[in-house]
């Protein structure tokens, strides 16, 4: 089978890279190879940043996944998720996090954001889903976990055992954090029950 | 057990299985994510180093002592350290490992190959292909280095260094240094003769012929019609590309196994040459008089890509689905940096900036815009005493130096002394806990204030150096800072401004975020020229977004129409 491609996009800062490598721990856990390659922000917080997530149940040679071919996009910021979205195959999917953080020249007022941006998401890519990831964070009073919400909300839609999520989210953390993350997963699980029947099926690759 | 381990981690993690009982760090990007995880394990003896060749030095002494020892530089650090390099491969260190790093895609660095370096030291070079390698190949590059006494250069790519994979992680060993006779070891260290090139060369000639079969090269037969020699993160795009090529995978890269090639290129059609960089693996290939293809298929600058191998395997060119417009979103200082007020203070000063390679040098960029040259690590004090010597009394007072603690002890120190007898003034930024420029990914680095990390008394030093006159002022305090920078600059004498507030990333506590009053804001845009990621032009005033913001208070400091000040919690 042809190994499934997941990019994971967002800013430094906002544990992107976090959210890849739990990922690839959960498909690890399940039997699956797993591939990761990050993109090297260029600073500590604020800066574009790409994880490539490849998955395959054989074994894989390389960590990249090829141009315009991915399965699933996760955005855990919108105009980070619009950049990427061209990676993205038509028929694939893309879960976006309602937030937006501006950029220097948004800020000093001289850029608007994209007002139809959504609009221009679905245009790429057909399903496209929006859920309101760092307002579930911020409620349960972390919003480093956002992408948390999304991993839920694409969980049932991978080959991934759900004992081997928790087994990832335990190797990962301790304690409160580790409450926050399990109900984080919960939430997003908990939005894809909402989700209409289209947005519910896998991506099903075009034939080779 | 196995695990999802990084390149970077990877690394650590051989090391410890390896019986590594020293590493030896310049910590910046890479170097020091394989600090943060030899800590995790535990097992290896860290020392952190304020220069690429004290961290190559120290840890030739090591293995000159009989210990298992690495130098881990950043990218860039091995050009840094050739002279220690050219000195740890006359002395034979055995047991000793270079892990150096290129960074094609100059995403934290030059672009400059490593390899050119180890060949011009007559050094080994190994290459890991995948995090699995890097882990192995430090056990590999110890025993080729006891083996052949010699050091050995691991050279990864931070693109290597940031993929991750399933690494069966094995139990460290713990070890102990054999000892050497004080006079062996001072034997060893290199005065400089003939004989000892004639020896380099003799030991490359032996390491050649090993790569006839060491298993650390491998020959994979498939089609006839296209071989492909490779190394590194490209060996698993070739095998993506064209699935039936045959491939001589390189892992001992230098010196390269010119008879294995020979007899590879007789076994296909068509031989192709892939590596990023240089035509390194080509040139050699080439001079030995075997025909091959490669830089006139390839890049020289930039990372591969799958669609640019294909390419050069003669798919038709892709063409990708162009990307959406986008905002671009330039690198900048954290909310609450200390640099930003240092560098606002600096502005209003008019004057030419050296900056440094730290987190500073974002302040070259605009709102900011203050830094000019960002020439290398500890350069600004002798970049701005040659821009003294060339322009005279047109910039005297008026060029400026800011370095960072670590790079004045980098090498900044030597220059200072020369310039102590100027009138120069230098701004000694002591905010960033080390080369933290170009950011690690994820988590703030804690290798580079954990335990062992060096600490100067900064005043008695600069003082040591002969600088006329020394203050401490927190940037923090813009006025504060302001007056001192304005006076130091008017001083007919050498002065050194050291701007002390803690990285925000370390300070203790956190400060109310800043709110802005709405009736008395009239949008002036004073508070936005400073580039602070929190605050933003809003229809009626300036917004600050109190999740973001850090509460350093500098955009209250610059406001006229004091609209702005703490949030007050009821």
């Amino acid at each position: 089978m042809r190994p499934l491609g997941i990019l994971v996009v967002g800013l430094s800062g906002q544990e992107v890279e976090r959210v890849a490598t739990l990922l690839g721990e959960a498909a690890l856990g399940t039997g699956q190879d797993v591939r990761v390659a990050t993109d090297r922000p260029a600073s500590l917080l604020g800066a574009s940043v790409r994880c490539q997530v490849r998955i395959a149940s054989g074994e894989l040679a390389s960590p990249f996944v090829p141009e315009g071919e991915a399965d699933l996009l996760l955005g855990l910021e919108r105009l980070e998720t619009l950049r990427w979205v061209h990676e993205v195959d038509p028929a694939g999917l893309v879960a976006v996090s309602d937030h937006l953080v501006p950029t220097p020249r948004m800020r000093l007022g001289l850029e608007e954001p994209p007002p139809d941006l959504l609009a221009r998401l679905r245009a790429r890519v057909a399903r496209t889903v929006e859920v309101p990831a760092a307002a579930e964070a911020r409620a349960l009073g972390r919003p480093a976990c956002a992408g948390g919400v999304l991993l839920g909300l694409v969980a049932p839609l991978l080959p991934i055992a759900e004992v081997a999520w928790d087994e990832a989210l335990q190797g990962a953390f301790a304690g409160e954090e580790l409450a926050a993350w399990r109900a984080a997963l919960a939430r997003g699980r908990a939005l894809f029950g909402l989700l209409p029947e289209a947005l519910r099926r896998p991506h099903e690759p075009r034939a080779a | 057990m196995r695990k999802l381990l990084t390149g970077s981690e990877a690394v650590a993690q051989g090391a410890g299985e390896a019986g590594v009982h020293v590493a030896a760090a310049f910590p910046g990007p890479v170097a020091g994510e394989v600090v943060a995880a030899l800590r995790r394990g535990g097992t290896v003896r860290c020392e952190l180093l304020p220069s690429e060749q004290a961290a190559v030095e120290l840890a030739l002494g090591a293995a000159l002592g009989g210990a298992r020892s690495l130098a881990l530089l950043p990218p860039g650090g091995l050009e840094a350290a050739a002279g220690a390099l050219q000195a740890a491969s006359c002395s034979g260190g055995s047991g000793l490992v270079l892990v150096a790093c290129d960074d094609p895609g100059a995403r934290v660095a030059r672009a400059g190959d490593s390899r050119l370096l180890a060949r011009a030291a007559m050094v080994p070079v190994l290459e890991p292909a995948d995090p699995r390698e890097a882990s192995a190949f430090v056990r590999e590059a110890l025993e080729l280095s006891e083996a052949f006494q010699t050091p050995v250069v691991l050279r990864l790519t931070t693109r290597l260094a940031d993929s991750a994979e399933a690494v069966e992680a094995g139990p460290a060993r713990a070890t102990v240094p054999r000892g050497q006779r004080v006079e062996t070891v001072l034997r060893a260290l290199p005065a400089g003769s003939p004989s000892q090139r004639a020896r380099a060369l003799e030991r490359l000639g032996s390491l050649a012929a090993h790569g006839w079969d060491t298993p650390l090269n491998r020959l994979e037969m498939r089609s006839a019609q296209v071989g492909v020699v490779t190394s590194g993160l490209a060996y698993g795009m070739v095998r993506e590309a064209v699935p039936d090529a045959s491939i001589l995978k390189l892992g001992l890269v230098h010196p390269v196994p010119t008879g294995l090639v020979r007899e590879f290129a007789g076994r296909v059609h068509r031989l192709l040459v892939v590596e990023e960089l240089e035509p390194f693996l080509e040139s050699e290939l080439r001079a030995a008089g075997i025909a091959c293809e490669g830089k006139d298929r390839l890049p020289r600058t930039g990372e591969l890509t799958p669609a640019l191998l294909a390419h050069a395997f003669g798919a038709p060119p892709s063409s990708p689905r162009a990307p959406e417009p986008v905002a671009e979103r330039p690198p900048e200082l954290c909310p609450g940096c200390p640099h930003r007020a240092t560098f606002q203070a600096l502005k209003r000063q008019h004057v030419t900036v050296a900056g440094d390679l730290d987190c500073a040098h974002l302040a070259s960029l605009a709102p900011l815009s203050t830094v000019t040259r960002a020439p290398g690590a500890g350069a600004p004090v002798a970049v701005a005493a040659g821009l003294e010597a060339a322009l005279g009394g047109r910039i005297a007072g008026r060029a400026v130096a800011v370095l960072g603690e670590d790079a004045l002890l980098h090498s900044g120190a030597g220059a200072l002394a020369v310039a102590a007898a100027g009138t120069g003034t230098v701004v000694l930024s002591d905010t960033c806990p080390a080369w933290e420029g170009g950011a690690a990914p994820g988590a703030p680095e804690p290798g580079h204030h954990a335990p062992g990390r060096w600490r100067v008394d900064l005043e008695s030093l600069v003082r040591s150096l002969g600088v006329a006159s020394v203050r401490t002022v927190d940037p923090l305090d813009l006025a504060g800072f302001g007056a001192a920078l304005h006076e130091e600059l008017a001083r007919p004498a050498s002065s050194a401004l050291i701007a002390r507030s803690p990285c925000v990333r370390l300070r203790d506590g956190a400060r109310p975020p800043m709110r802005v009053d709405p009736a008395r804001c009239n949008r002036c845009g004073a508070c936005l020229r400073l580039g602070c990621p929190a605050a933003s032009d809003g229809l009626e005033a300036v917004v600050i977004d109190p999740a973001v913001c850090a509460g350093c208070g500098l955009c209250a400091q610059v406001c006229r129409s004091r609209a702005i000040g703490p949030e007050v919690r009821s």
